[in-house]
């Protein structure tokens, strides 16, 4: 199982910055697509997409591919991400850890799974349709979430690694996700980090959320937190050189600022750590 | 409770707040179960409006935020999202307000939705390259009068009410323009040009026939035909050659052919 070379540190790819990004080529290692926002018939978003996969490399990352959804996979869509992948060339595919709807409804957010044998085995089952429809393996995003079912039957760490490596598939962690969830569900969020093998993890993202007080939400509209700083270092103790990418999705800052956080992030990964990987 | 039930109890909460997958969820330290099933259906509602917000800007100014709100609910009411990209969610807009009162009463708020509608629709059109009037050296005199036009895809032409392209673009530079009243009509031609970006004009009555007229197949010949009828042959003729330069020097045509 030989994983998609690491890419280093990349940024969310967001119409904001394309000028930043295409006048300036600035030092960022790679850069991560919202997949939708380039299923479109033509324009200037493919095209600005083009020109900017000339000088980086790109990772496409889907929200609607709705893998934990009970009704059945959206071929149409299905086939607009092989297409866009055969145009864009991607390192990999991502898509989340969660549904979207059912009965030909799209509740346009990131749903969460209960996290039983059931759900595992449905789940486990649509991975495996979706890669062998798109000829790769795919990587799986958890979520954070802000319910817990009552039908749970493990924790979402179980389920999680379960999945990859049932599924045969790659993950990728986020570390705010992870934070956030911790918080709302009241567990350990290294624990999360030290159940899953790092050998299915091909990258890791950061972002910034809200905090209410009694709960928190995934809202990329704000820096990295201190907390999750200090949780993405222990991932990078468990992980090593898995790709690093930030997520920025509003309230955007100058392009620099954006820069200076991914800087950061290399000075975490790069600090003396032992690499779970390194020993193994 | 089976994974297909909760899925379907829990979309039905969200879209008819509903309270039966209240039971299913576990209340956190902090929160009780509906407080924390609250935040999707509440994220729900916001993150659709916030939709119709980006893609109908001049619409949202023109209604105020009130008014629009109350738009945007009944729309999110009536319409649940079966699309996976947001733009297309928010496209079948100016239609649901042709179909509702009180929208319906006031044709320029629809108008002013269509007309961002097709702005959009123009952005992320296909791909076509045009063609400039060089190509029509290569149609030979005997055919012209049989030559057939083939525009971009994102060209569109719009019949709206007077005075919504001028109130567009003041509301567009942040100055205060009021709406229009007159009950006249005016055409508007959009479509995507230099730089990638829609543009757009108001096309006169002759130059907004030839365009239907073209844009639905029909011949130079017949063109000219038309134009015929509101005007003298000669005029008629050299009107439709030099609507034709200017859709060249616009990029609207992609392609030539003789019937
Ligand atoms: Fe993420």
């Amino acid at each position: 199982m030989q994983k998609p070379s690491p890419l280093g540190f990349g940024l969310g790819l967001r119409p904001i910055y394309y000028p930043d990004i295409l006048e300036q080529k600035p030092p960022v290692d790679w850069f991560e697509i919202i997949s939708e926002n380039f299923m479109v018939p033509g324009g200037r978003p493919l095209s600005l997409l083009d020109a900017i996969r000339t000088d980086y490399p790109i990772v496409m990352h889907g929200v609607s591919m709705s893998i934990g959804s009970t009704a059945p996979l959206d071929h149409d869509y299905l086939s607009a991400l092989k297409a866009l992948a055969e145009r864009v060339e991607p390192a990999w595919i991502s898509d989340h850890l969660c549904w979207t709807g059912v009965h030909g409804a799209n509740l346009h957010d990131l749903l969460p799974m209960p996290y039983t044998e059931e759900a595992l085995d449905h789940v486990v089952a649509r991975i495996a349709r979706v890669q062998d429809f798109l000829g790769r393996r795919i990587a799986i995003e958890n979520v954070s979430s802000y319910v817990t079912f009552a039908s749970s039957e493990m924790d979402e760490w179980t389920f999680v690694q379960e999945v990859a490596e049932r599924a045969d598939c790659w993950l990728l962690l986020d570390v705010n996700n992870i934070f956030v969830s911790a918080f709302n569900h009241d567990f350990d969020a290294t624990a999360f980090l030290h159940a899953i093998k790092p050998d299915r993890v091909v990258q890791l993202h950061l972002a910034g959320h809200s905090d209410y007080g009694t709960h928190k939400i995934d809202t990329h509209d704000e820096p990295i937190c201190a907390k999750v700083w200090a949780l993405y270092e222990e991932a990078c103790r468990c992980f090593g050189s898995a790709s690093t990418l930030i997520e920025r999705d509003d309230n955007f800052p100058p392009f620099a600022e954006l820069v200076a956080e991914l800087d950061h992030a290399r000075d975490i990964a790069r600090k003396p750590h032992t690499a779970v990987e390194a020993v193994a | 409770m089976k994974l297909a039930a909760l899925q379907t109890a829990f979309q039905d909460a969200i879209l008819d707040e509903a309270g039966e997958i209240i039971a299913a969820i576990m209340p956190s330290r902090q929160l009780d179960s509906a407080a924390r099933f609250a935040i999707y259906a509440d994220a729900y509602r916001s993150r659709l409006a916030e939709f119709l917000a980006n893609d109908y800007p001049v619409l949202h100014l023109a209604l105020d935020d009130q008014d629009f709100g109350m738009l945007a609910a009944a729309y999110i009411d009536s319409t649940p999202s079966a699309h996976r990209n947001a733009r297309w969610y928010a496209h079948a807009l100016p239609d649901f307000m042709r179909a509702h009162t009180p929208w319906c009463d006031s044709k320029i708020f629809a108008d002013l939705a269509l007309f961002e509608r097709a702005l959009s629709d123009a952005f992320d059109a296909a791909d076509a390259p045009s063609l400039d009037a060089t190509a029509l050296g290569s149609i030979a005199p005997d055919e012209q009068p049989r030559l057939c036009f083939a525009f971009t895809p994102s060209v569109a032409l719009l019949t709206l009410q007077q005075g919504t392209a001028a109130y567009y673009e003041a509301a567009i530079e942040n100055q205060a323009a009021s709406l229009p009243e007159t009950a006249g009509e005016e055409t508007l031609l959009i479509w995507r040009g230099a730089v990638q970006q829609p543009f757009y004009r108001i096309v006169e009555e002759d130059e907004a026939l030839a365009l239907a007229a073209a844009t639905s197949g029909a011949s130079l010949e017949e063109i000219c035909g038309l134009l015929s009828l509101r005007n003298e042959a000669e005029t008629a003729a050299s009107q439709a050659a030099a609507f034709l330069l200017h859709w060249f020097a616009d990029g609207l045509v992609a392609g030539l052919s003789c019937r």
